[in-house]
């Protein structure tokens, strides 16, 4: 069976006059909200006015809603109807005498459980809330920080050279302008980059390179096993939890397989500015930690440097 | 020689005009063409078709077939008869809506839909092939248990309504969601407010059902931003009416937006009123949801109608590149797109002709070579 449209399988050749209009068309509205106050300003109108008219449950996260579902859902009434018609109100009445006292036995535990099930929903449901709000990159500290710096066309040079016998495509993860993509092409690969920023891509796009806007961390962990030649994780993806970052490689090592290769480029840490700093300490690993990170993983690693500035050295994995 | 296989479709409603009838009928057709002998069984027959299909309460006291086929697309007590029957079964899948989207709207519906669900996950169990009408739904069923090699993927088949357009405008009763007036669709010009020789507003279309999956309330909140972007609009909604609470409260909200009198709800329309609403459509627009495979959106290429869409469920899969896919529906974004289709000759010849290849890749006559392929194996399996 064929996959579905997947920004990490390769596109038809029309594809990318459609992609190349999206990232624009996103592009174009984000631009505009920015200059445009009356623009942001009908779109939170149109949520208030939708959020006034619908019932509870229709506007926003429906989690709530779903767990009185589970206690709706979840009685079990054994009082079935008896019927009207002479004859048959007497069977039904004899047949459930004669089964009540199991049925209701049964009913009562079985409803016993699932009420302590939901119980353990909700507060699990508000405990993960906790747990994401105190862990996530949101959205508003992400305008705040300077935009990361995105590999570029030495390092997808220095990529190409050490990329051997992998197979497949090789993916850049928060390509921004697709320079690093740009030189993979030239050295003979196939390549694609991903990014979220739809302004980023766009000289890239006008360059000829294949950029999409995607969430890359959400197709490289949704990608085909042995999909791809190889997965490069920029520095835009790096910056979120340690342990996201972990089942990232994870995911990046699964879409590869055996014999590709996994690369990732860090920020450096060090060249960030005092605010980028304070905004995002403990954001992002360094190359010796990406070092450890693999050889825990069981892959063979190695460090490059280069001469890109505000970029740590490139880790390579190569899986085996 | 041998016998000629014997195929009973089953369906919960047939209808000559649904999406589900149509196909249903189609592959009747198709089977007849192979060398089957057919027929098919429905809890509700539309007097249209009565000559095309029988009541399924009927079918016990026939002669059993080689094969069932039933047509997947609701809780039904057809889907629990044709689980009750020894013969071998296939589903032909056309998804259904999950029940979450009607919680808050009707309670009711959402029971019925989660029965439904509760309903395939036993087909699901039973049944020994399926046809998927899109990849979307094929991964329901594998998320179900099927085994990979038991599922195959095959769209729907449906009369190209384009094929045979050219009809002309119709003239349409549809009310305003604000007014009783008759408005008719004015041909497709971009229009700017303050514009002088007054041109008539851009149309936005969607057909589909009025229901909460479809999301109707973010097109009015579309045509409110793309209002804000200065271009003169109007909305105009086909199809019929799901939850009269939920169209209670898109109304509501058009109200509350200032844009009532510029959105037309068309209801359910006849054949030519739905050719006359493609034809007179500036640009095609869906924000839903929940789609297993969207057919309006593939007739809209066909009457080469730029589609802009939110790239949720299926609707990426069918539309292959053909229409403008969206990661988000923000209005802003949407609405951006909408003025972009509109303003831009590029953008807009580009999308058509993507839109008119496509339409014919999805056309009855591909899709039924490729239905052709997928139930050979099925028939040629049936041990005589």
């Amino acid at each position: 069976m064929s996959d579905s449209d997947s920004p990490t399988t390769p596109p038809a050749a029309g594809d990318h006059f459609a992609a190349r209009i999206q990232a624009e068309v996103v592009a174009a509205a984000e631009r505009r909200r920015r200059e445009d106050v009356n623009i942001a300003r009908v779109e939170r109108e149109i949520e208030r006015a939708w959020a006034h008219v619908a019932p509870p449950g229709a506007v926003g996260p429906a989690e709530e809603l779903l767990l009185d579902r589970v206690d709706r859902l979840s009685m079990i009434d054994v009082d079935a109807p008896l019927g009207g018609r002479p004859g048959v109100k007497q069977v039904k009445g004899a047949i459930r005498k004669g089964t009540y006292w199991y049925l209701r036995y049964m009913s009562d535990q079985l409803n016993a459980l699932h009420n302590v099930h939901a119980r353990l929903l909700r507060r699990m449901d508000e405990r993960l809330s906790e747990v994401e709000a105190a862990s996530g990159l949101d959205a508003r500290l992400a305008t705040l920080v300077s935009p990361a710096v995105a590999p570029g066309a030495e390092i997808g040079a220095l990529l190409a050279a050490h990329l051997g016998a992998a197979d497949g495509p090789v993916v850049v993860a928060s390509c921004g302008n697709g320079e690093c993509v740009g030189a993979l092409n030239a050295a003979g690969r196939s390549a694609f980059g991903l990014d979220a920023d739809p302004q980023a891509v766009l000289a890239g796009i006008d360059a000829g390179y294949d950029l999409r806007v995607a969430d890359a961390g959400h197709e490289i962990a949704n990608a085909e096993a042995d999909s791809l030649g190889a997965v490069v994780i920029g520095g835009g993806l790096q910056r979120q939890a340690v342990s996201r970052l972990l089942g990232l490689c994870d995911a990046a090592v699964a879409a590869v397989g055996s014999g590709g290769v996994v690369a990732v480029v860090p920020e450096d840490a060090m060249s960030r500015s005092s605010v980028d700093g304070e905004l995002l300490a403990g954001r992002g690993l360094s190359s010796a930690a990406w070092l450890r990170v693999f050889a825990g993983a069981g892959l063979e690693a190695s460090s490059h440097a280069h001469g890109e500035a505000g970029l740590d050295a490139v880790v390579i994995a190569r899986c085996s | 020689m041998s016998p000629r296989p014997v195929v009973h479709q089953f369906t919960a409603v047939l209808a000559g005009r649904d999406a589900v009838g149509q196909h249903t009928l189609s592959v009747d057709d198709l089977l007849r063409d192979m060398g089957a002998d057919t027929e098919i069984f429905a809890a509700h027959v539309h007097p249209e078709v009565r000559d095309r299909g029988r009541d399924f309460r009927e079918h016990g006291d026939g002669p059993s077939p080689d094969l069932i086929i039933y047509q997947t697309s609701i809780g039904s007590p057809v889907g629990d008869y044709v689980m009750s029957r020894p013969e071998p079964l296939a589903l032909n899948y056309h998804n259904m809506t999950p029940a979450e989207f009607f919680d808050p709207w009707e309670p009711s519906v959402a029971a019925e839909l989660d029965h439904g669900r509760r309903q395939l996950a036993r087909l699901a169990r039973r049944a020994d092939h399926a046809i998927a009408v899109s990849q979307f739904n094929a991964d329901e069923l594998l998320a179900l248990g099927m085994a990979e090699e038991s599922v195959s993927v095959s769209p729907v088949l449906f009369v190209p309504l384009w094929e045979n357009a050219g009809v002309g405008l119709v003239s349409d009763t549809s009310p305003t969601l604000g007014s009783d007036t008759s408005p008719t669709f004015p041909s497709p010009t971009l229009s700017v407010v303050g514009d002088s020789g007054a041109p008539s507003p851009v149309t936005i279309l969607f057909v589909g059902r009025l229901s909460p999956n479809k999301c109707q309330q973010d097109l009015v909140g579309v045509l409110a931003g793309v209002c804000a972007l200065g271009v003169d609009a109007r909305l105009v909604l086909v199809g019929g009416v799901s939850s009269s609470g939920f169209v209670d409260a898109v109304r509501a909200l058009a109200e509350g937006l200032g844009v009532l009198d510029r959105v037309v709800v068309a209801g359910s329309v006849s054949e030519a009123g739905l050719v006359s609403a493609y034809e007179s459509a500036d640009v095609f627009v869906s924000v839903s949801e929940h789609e297993g495979f969207c057919v309006p959106v593939v007739e809209a290429l066909g009457f080469g109608v730029p589609v802009v869409a939110f790239g949720a469920a299926a609707v990426p899969e069918t539309l292959a590149g053909a229409g403008l896919v969206l990661g988000e529906k923000s209005p802003g974004v949407v609405a951006e797109a909408v003025v972009r289709v509109l303003s831009d000759a590029g953008v807009r010849e580009g999308l058509v002709a993507r839109g008119r290849v496509r339409a014919g890749e999805l056309g009855l006559a591909a899709s039924t070579e490729r239905m052709r392929h997928t139930l050979q194996p099925l028939l040629d399996g049936i041990d005589r």
